[in-house]
C-alpha cells in the first residue's frame, strides 16, 4: 500500500469523524442546571432522560465532587460503597466519629440519589450516634448533624419530598420529644454554638425559632413539593396519609409544648386555632389516595353519612316497614346462638358471638339491594339506584372510618377546637399550677386548684367528649394520681364518687369512652378562676403578637393561615367558640355541607344493622 | 488515645518475636530444602538432587560474600532510571491533584480537624505509595526477561545477589524521595488548611470580677471558640481547647485609651503527647483484683473497654513504672485520662458522672485522699497533680510528697479511679490514663508517621522483588498484594479463625473455615446454625483443621501490617513512641534480608541466571 493511499485514508477517515460530531452533538448533548434552577433540554437523549425523569440534573443538585467520585471508581462504584458502609460500620463501632462522619460523606458523594442512604445515615447521626455522649450538649450537636445530614440530602434531590418529610420529623420529635426535650429546645431556640438557624436562615426571628414551627416548615415544603410533583405524575413514595397529616401536627405539638411550658397566653390560644385550621381545612379537605383506589377526603365523613341517611329514607318511603319485613324473614332461619348473637349491637358481642356473626352476616343482615330486589316493580329501577348509592355511600363511610381512625382524625378535630376554648384553657392552667406547687413541695395548697380542675374538666369532657378518650382519660389519670398523693399527705380522703370517675375507669380498660354529648356542660361562659398562682406569670409567658406566627407562616409559603379566623373553626352557625353547643350536637354532624339541612343526630346505623365502629 | 496492642519494650519484642521468627524461618527453609530435594531426586536422582541444592546454597553465600557495593549502586541507579522512564512522578501528580480537589471532602467545621485532615493525607499517601511499590517492583524483572533485557545484564559480571539488591534498593530510593515529596506538602497542607484565629469583640467580655479578672469567649470559626480568661497580664492565652487540640496567644492593645484584644495565631496544635503507660489491673465489686476479666461488659460490641460499677468497691487501676521527678516534673504530675461513661438510667441529664481519683504506694499501701473529677467522654482531660498530697490517718489528714510517699522505693505508683455515681459505670482501657511526659515536635511525630509507611514500601517492594524472580508480572503483582492482604487481616480474622477451628469454641467466630462455609452457604445454613454429625461435615471439618494449619503458619509468619500504621497516633497528636518505630525496623530489615534471600535463590535457580 503506498503511503499516499494511507494519508488519503487517514484523510477520509478524519473527516468521516468530523462530520459524525455534528449529529452526535445534537443526540448526545447533555441537560444542564443554570444559575437560576431551570434545567435546559440538552440533546435528544438528555431530553429523553428528563421525559422519564432519569437525568441526574432532574433529581437536584449537581456536585462536581460527586461526580469526579463517581467517575475515579471507574465502574466500581458498588464495590467501593460496599467498603465505605463496612468502613462506616467499623468507625461507629470504634466510637471513631471523625472517620464515621467523613466516610458518610464519600457515601453520599457515591449515592447522591439514593434516598435510603440519606434517610439511614440522618437516622444513625441523630439517634443512634448521639446517645453514645454522655454531655447532652454533644447528644444536641450530633442530633443537629442529623438534621444537617437531610438538608444535604434535600438539596442534591429536590424532587423528593420525603426528605423534607423526615427533616421535619427529626426537628419535632427528636427536639421536641426527646427525653432531653427541655435541654435541646433551649439549645436550639438560642442557637447554642450556631449549629442551626445561623447556617439555615439567619432572618429567622427569636420568636419562630421554636423547633416545632421550624418542623411545621418543613413539613409545609414537603407538602407543596409533594402536590407540584403529584400535578407531573410523580408519586409519593410513602403514606400519603400520614405524610400530609405531620404539618397539622406539628402544629398541636407546637401549642401542647406551650402549654406543658406553663404557656397560657393567647398565643397558645392562637397557636390552637391555628392547627385546628391545619387539620380540618388544610388536611380534612385533602384528596389522599384511597387504600382500595381512586381518592377521598377525611371531612367527606358526614356527608356521606348524611348521604346515606337520605338515600335510606328515601328507600324506606318507596317501600316503608319491608327491611324489618326481610330481616324477620332471615332470623327466623336462624339458630338461637345466631339469633341472638344477631340481634346484640356490634359492640355488646361477645369474640364468639361476633366470631359466629361474621359466619352468618349474609343469613343474618339484609342488604339494601335485597330490599330493592323485593320492591314492587314500578319504583324497582328508582330502589336499585338507591341501593346502590347507598352501598358506595357505606363503602366511603366505611373507609373513611378506617383511615380517620389511622391518624386519630376525630379526636384531634375536636382536641384544636376544644383547647382555645377558654374553659379549657384554664382547666389546663389549674392542672399546670397545681403540678407546679406539688412539685414543689406545697401539695396543701395544690389540692383546691386540683379541684377546681377537676370541676373545670368535667365540663370539658361533658362538652367534648372524645377529650376523655382512652389517651386523654390516661394523661388525665397521671395527674389525678398526683392529686391523690397530694391528699394522702395530709391524710384527706380520696372524694368518692369522684367528679371524674368514668376517666379513672375508661384509663383503666374498665369501660368505653362514651362520645356523646351530656346536659351538665354549661351554657354559659366560666367565671374567672381564682389561681394561686403568680400573677405576673401570664406576663411573663409573653403576651406575643399572634399575628407573627401568621405572619411567618405567610412568609414561609402557607398560604392558609392568614385567611383563617375564628370563624373557620366553627361549623355550626349557630355557635358560639366558648359556648356550649345544645345536647343534640354530635361530632358527626360538625362539618355540614353549605346547602344541606341542619343535621339529625346521627343514629349510628349502617346498612347491615351494625353500628359504626368507634374511632 | 487508642491503641488496640500493646507496644512491648523493644527487647522484650524482639526476643519474642525473633524465636518466633526463627522457629518459622527453620520450618520453611527445611520444608523447602526437602521439598526441592524430592522434586530434584526424581528427576534427576538422589545424588544428583544433594549436589544441586549444595552448589545452589554455596553458590548463593558465595554470592551474598562477594557482593560488590558498586555493582549494587549501579544496578539501583538502573532501576532508578528504568522508574523514571515509566514515569512514576505522575504518582505525586495525582497526589498533588488529590490535595488540590482535598477541600471538596474535607469539612474544616468538622469537630476535629486536624484529625480529619492528617487522616486523608496519610491515607492517602500510603496508597498511592503502596501501589508505587506494588507496580514497580512486581514488573521490573519479568518485563526484562519477557524483552530479554535480562540477558544484557546477566551477560555482565554482576552476580544474582547484586541484580535482586539492586532492584530493591533502587525502588526503594524512587519510593522514598516521592514520599519525602508527600510528607513535605501534607504537612504544608494540613498546616496551611487549618490556620485560623478569632475575633475578641469587646461585647464578648464580661466586666472584671472582685479579683479584676475578666472571662468572656471568643467568636466562633471552624466550628469552634474558646473561653478566655484575663487577669491583667500583658500577653495571656485562651483555654487549650482540648477537643481540637490547641490554644491561641490573647495580645491586649491600648487603642484610644481603650483596651481592646487580638487573638495571635494557633499555638500548640502541632504538638505530640508523649505518654506513659502504665499496666491496667481491675477490682470488682467484691474487691478482687486481676486483670481485664474483673471488668464489667455493657454489651457494646466493641470490646476495648471494660467497666466498672459506681458506688462500689469496683475500681480501675494503672501501675506506673520509673515516676522520679527527673522524669516528669519536680512540681508534679500531668495526667491525662479519657474515661467512658455508660448511664444505665438517665439521672441529672445536665451534669457529668463523678468519679475520685487518688495514688497508692504499692508497697506500704499508703493512699492518698481521692481527687474528685467529672467523667469527660471524648476529650482529653487533663489533671494536673501537685507533688503536695494528702492522706488520712486516724480522721486526721496529713500531708505527704507524691514521689516519696506515695511512690516505691523501685519507681512504682499506683493510680486507682473510682466512680461514684450509683448506678453509672466508667469504662477504661489500658491507654486511657497515662502521665503525661512532655511533648515533641509534631513536625517530628509527622516525620516518624510517615516512616511507618516508608517501612510498608520497603516491606511492598521487597516481597514484590522477591515473587518477581519465578513468577510472571501480574502474578507476581497478585501475589504480593495477596500478601498484603493477609497481613492486614491476619491478626484480625485469620489467626482467631484458626483457633476458633481448632479449639471448636466458635462463640467469637462461628462460621467454621472455608470448607464449612462453602457448605454452610450451599446448603444454606447460617453461621450459627447447627449441623449434623454426618461423614460430610464431618470431612469438611478435618479438611478445615489443615487448611487453617497451614492458613495460621503463613499468617504467624507475615507482617502484622496493623502495627505499621502509626496514623492513628500521629492524628489524635500523640507521639510514636521510639519503641514502635525500632521494632517496625527490625521487622522491616527481617523480611527485606529473607525475601532478599529468597529472591536470589529463585533467580539463580532460573536459566537466565546460570
Amino acid at each position: 500500500m503506498s503511503e499516499r493511499k494511507t494519508l488519503i485514508r487517514k484523510v477520509i477517515y478524519i473527516a468521516i469523524i468530523l462530520v459524525l460530531l455534528i449529529p452526535l452533538s445534537f443526540l448526545s448533548s447533555p441537560a444542564a442546571r443554570q444559575t437560576d434552577g431551570t434545567v435546559t433540554d440538552g440533546g435528544i437523549l438528555a431530553a429523553a432522560r428528563k421525559k422519564h425523569r432519569l437525568s441526574q440534573a432532574e433529581l437536584g443538585d449537581i456536585d462536581p465532587s460527586s461526580a469526579t467520585m463517581r467517575l475515579a471508581t471507574m465502574g466500581l462504584g458498588g464495590v467501593a460503597v460496599n467498603l465505605l458502609w463496612e468502613k462506616a460500620n467499623e468507625y461507629k463501632m470504634k466510637e471513631d466519629w471523625i472517620n464515621f462522619g467523613a466516610t458518610l460523606e464519600q457515601i453520599v458523594k457515591l449515592q447522591p440519589n439514593f434516598y435510603k442512604v440519606w434517610d439511614f445515615q440522618a437516622h444513625n447521626l441523630s439517634y443512634n450516634l448521639s446517645t453514645e455522649f454522655d454531655d447532652y450538649r454533644d447528644r444536641y450537636t450530633y442530633v443537629i448533624k442529623g438534621i444537617h445530614f437531610l438538608r444535604e440530602g434535600a438539596e442534591k434531590n429536590d424532587r423528593e419530598p420525603r426528605l423534607l418529610g423526615r427533616i421535619g420529623w427529626y426537628l419535632g420529635q427528636k427536639i421536641g420529644r426527646s427525653d432531653e426535650h427541655e435541654l435541646y429546645r433551649k439549645l436550639f431556640k438560642e442557637d447554642w454554638n450556631e449549629l442551626f438557624h445561623q447556617r439555615v436562615d439567619r432572618n429567622r426571628r427569636p420568636e419562630e425559632r421554636d423547633n416545632w414551627l421550624v418542623a411545621k416548615d418543613y413539613f409545609i415544603q414537603g407538602d407543596q413539593l409533594a402536590d407540584r410533583n403529584d400535578k407531573i405524575g410523580i408519586p409519593l413514595r410513602t403514606t400519603p396519609l400520614i405524610f400530609f397529616s405531620e404539618r397539622g401536627k406539628a402544629q398541636m405539638n407546637y401549642a401542647e409544648t406551650l402549654q406543658l411550658e406553663g404557656n397560657f397566653t393567647d398565643e397558645v390560644k392562637r397557636a390552637w386555632e391555628i392547627a385546628n385550621s391545619d387539620w380540618t381545612e388544610d388536611f380534612g379537605n385533602r384528596q389522599l389516595q384511597a387504600p382500595y383506589g381512586g381518592s377521598l377526603r377525611l371531612n367527606d365523613q358526614e356527608l356521606f353519612e348524611q348521604e346515606s341517611k337520605e338515600k335510606a329514607a328515601e328507600l324506606e318511603a318507596i317501600s316503608p316497614g319491608l327491611r324489618e319485613i326481610l330481616l324477620e324473614e332471615k332470623y327466623k332461619k336462624l339458630t338461637p346462638a345466631e339469633l341472638s348473637a344477631a340481634q346484640k349491637p356490634a359492640d355488646e358481642r361477645t369474640p364468639a358471638e361476633s366470631e359466629l356473626f361474621s359466619q352468618i352476616a349474609p343469613e343474618a343482615t339484609v342488604s339494601w339491594n335485597e330490599v330493592a330486589d323485593r320492591v314492587p316493580e314500578k319504583d324497582r329501577a328508582k330502589a336499585k339506584e338507591l341501593a346502590n348509592a347507598l352501598d358506595r355511600a357505606e363503602d366511603m363511610i366505611e373507609g373513611l372510618i378506617l383511615e380517620r381512625g389511622k391518624v386519630n382524625f376525630e379526636y384531634w378535630r375536636t382536641r384544636s377546637e376544644a383547647e382555645p376554648e377558654e374553659l379549657t384553657m384554664q382547666a389546663r392552667r389549674l392542672v399546670y399550677e397545681a403540678r407546679e406547687l406539688n412539685k414543689n413541695g406545697d401539695p396543701f395548697a395544690a389540692i383546691p386548684l386540683y379541684e377546681q380542675a377537676w370541676e373545670k374538666w368535667r365540663q370539658v369532657i361533658d362538652k367534648h367528649p372524645r377529650m376523655g378518650d382512652e389517651i386523654s382519660s390516661q394523661e388525665l389519670v397521671d395527674e389525678i394520681d398526683d392529686y391523690k398523693r397530694a391528699l394522702a399527705k395530709w391524710q384527706k380522703e380520696f372524694p368518692k364518687p369522684f367528679i371524674l370517675q368514668d376517666i379513672i375507669e375508661i384509663a383503666a380498660g374498665e369501660r368505653a369512652p362514651d362520645f356523646t354529648k351530656k346536659s351538665s356542660a354549661p351554657k354559659n361562659d366560666p367565671s374567672p378562676v381564682e389561681s394561686k398562682s403568680n400573677g405576673e406569670d401570664e406576663t411573663k409567658k409573653g403576651k406575643q403578637d399572634n399575628s407573627e406566627q401568621d405572619k411567618s407562616a405567610t412568609e414561609k409559603g402557607s398560604s392558609v393561615e392568614s385567611a383563617k379566623t375564628n370563624s373557620t373553626t366553627k361549623t355550626d352557625s349557630t355557635a358560639k367558640p366558648d359556648s356550649i353547643g345544645t345536647s343534640t350536637e354530635t361530632d358527626a354532624s360538625r362539618k355540614s355541607p353549605p346547602d344541606a339541612p341542619p343535621p339529625a343526630e346521627a343514629d349510628g346505623q349502617t346498612g347491615d344493622g351494625k353500628k359504626p365502629a368507634v374511632d | 488515645m487508642i491503641l488496640e496492642f500493646d507496644i512491648l519494650p523493644y527487647w522484650q519484642w524482639l526476643l519474642w518475636n525473633s524465636a518466633k521468627f526463627a522457629l518459622g524461618a527453620f520450618v520453611l527453609t527445611l520444608l523447602a530444602l526437602v521439598v526441592n530435594f524430592l522434586i530434584l531426586a526424581v528427576r534427576h536422582g538422589p545424588l544428583m538432587a544433594g549436589d544441586t541444592i549444595f552448589r545452589v546454597l554455596t553458590g548463593a553465600v558465595m554470592d551474598v560474600i562477594r557482593l560488590s557495593p558498586r555493582r549494587v549502586y549501579t544496578l539501583a541507579r538502573l532501576a532508578v532510571r528504568e522508574s523514571m522512564r515509566r514515569r512514576v512522578w505522575i504518582v505525586f501528580v495525582v497526589f498533588a491533584m488529590i490535595l488540590f480537589f482535598a477541600g471538596w471532602f474535607l469539612d474544616p467545621n468538622s469537630q476535629n480537624p486536624v484529625k480529619l485532615y492528617l487522616s486523608f493525607v496519610m491515607w492517602a499517601t500510603t496508597c498511592l505509595v503502596a501501589l508505587l511499590g506494588l507496580f514497580l517492583s512486581t514488573f521490573s524483572i519479568p518485563n526484562d526477561m519477557k524483552n530479554k533485557v535480562i540477558y544484557t545484564i546477566v551477560t555482565k559480571p554482576v552476580r544474582s545477589s547484586e541484580i535482586v539488591l539492586g532492584r530493591m534498593l533502587g525502588f526503594t530510593f524512587v519510593g522514598t524521595v516521592l514520599l519525602m515529596l508527600m510528607g513535605f506538602f501534607s504537612y504544608l497542607f494540613v498546616t496551611r488548611s487549618l490556620r485560623h484565629t478569632h475575633e475578641m469583640p469587646v461585647s464578648n467580655l464580661q466586666k472584671p470580677d472582685a479579683n479584676g479578672v475578666i472571662t468572656g469567649v471568643t467568636s466562633l470559626n471552624q466550628n469552634h471558640h474558646h473561653e478566655v480568661r484575663i487577669d491583667g497580664v500583658q500577653d495571656a492565652y485562651t483555654d487549650f481547647d482540648q477537643a481540637n487540640g490547641h490554644r491561641h496567644s490573647l495580645i491586649a492593645k491600648e487603642v484610644d485609651g481603650k483596651t481592646t484584644y487580638e487573638i495571635g495565631p494557633r499555638e500548640d496544635l502541632e504538638i505530640a503527647r508523649v505518654p506513659v503507660l502504665g499496666e491496667l489491673e481491675f477490682v470488682n465489686n467484691q474487691g478482687d483484683r486481676g486483670g481485664r476479666e474483673l471488668g464489667v461488659s455493657v454489651g457494646h460490641e466493641w470490646r476495648y473497654r471494660r467497666f466498672i460499677e459506681g458506688n462500689s468497691p469496683a475500681a480501675v487501676i494503672w501501675t506506673f513504672d520509673n515516676v522520679t521527678p527527673e522524669q516528669y516534673s519536680p512540681d508534679g504530675l500531668l495526667i491525662e485520662r479519657t474515661i467512658r461513661v455508660f448511664r444505665t438510667h438517665k439521672g441529672k441529664i445536665t451534669e457529668g458522672i463523678s468519679g475520685n481519683m487518688f495514688f497508692r504506694n504499692p508497697e506500704t499501701q499508703v493512699r492518698s485522699t481521692p481527687l474528685s473529677f467529672t467523667a469527660k467522654e471524648n476529650r482529653v482531660d487533663s489533671q494536673w497533680v501537685d507533688r503536695r498530697q494528702f492522706v488520712n490517718e486516724g480522721g486526721k489528714r496529713r500531708e505527704v510528697d507524691l514521689y516519696k510517699d506515695l511512690v516505691s522505693p523501685d519507681g512504682k505508683l499506683e493510680v486507682w479511679i473510682q466512680c461514684t455515681s450509683p448506678g453509672q459505670y466508667f469504662g477504661a482501657a489500658r491507654s486511657d490514663l497515662y502521665l503525661r511526659a512532655g511533648d515533641n515536635p509534631f513536625a517530628w511525630n509527622l516525620f516518624k508517621g510517615y516512616l511507618g509507611i516508608w517501612f510498608l514500601m520497603v516491606l511492598v517492594i521487597s516481597f514484590g522483588v522477591m515473587f518477581s524472580t519465578f513468577l510472571s508480572g501480574p502474578v507476581a503483582f497478585l501475589a504480593t498484594l495477596g500478601i498484603l492482604v493477609i497481613s492486614l487481616f491476619a491478626n484480625s480474622f485469620i489467626i482467631p479463625l484458626a483457633d476458633a477451628v481448632w479449639s471448636g469454641n466458635t462463640k467469637n467466630m462461628p462460621g467454621g473455615g472455608p470448607v464449612e462455609s462453602i457448605m454452610r452457604w450451599a446448603t444454606d445454613k447460617g453461621i450459627t446454625a447447627p449441623v449434623s454429625n454426618d461423614l460430610n461435615w464431618r470431612t469438611g471439618k478435618s479438611a478445615d483443621l489443615v487448611i487453617m494449619a497451614g492458613m495460621t503458619s503463613v499468617a504467624h509468619l507475615l507482617p502484622d501490617l496493623r502495627r505499621y500504621s502509626n496514623s492513628s497516633l500521629v492524628e489524635t497528636g500523640f507521639d510514636v513512641p521510639a519503641n514502635l518505630v525500632w521494632q517496625q525496623a527490625t521487622t522491616t530489615l527481617a523480611f527485606f534480608i529473607v525475601t532478599f534471600i529468597i529472591g536470589l535463590l529463585f533467580l539463580r535457580t532460573r536459566e537466565v541466571a546460570r
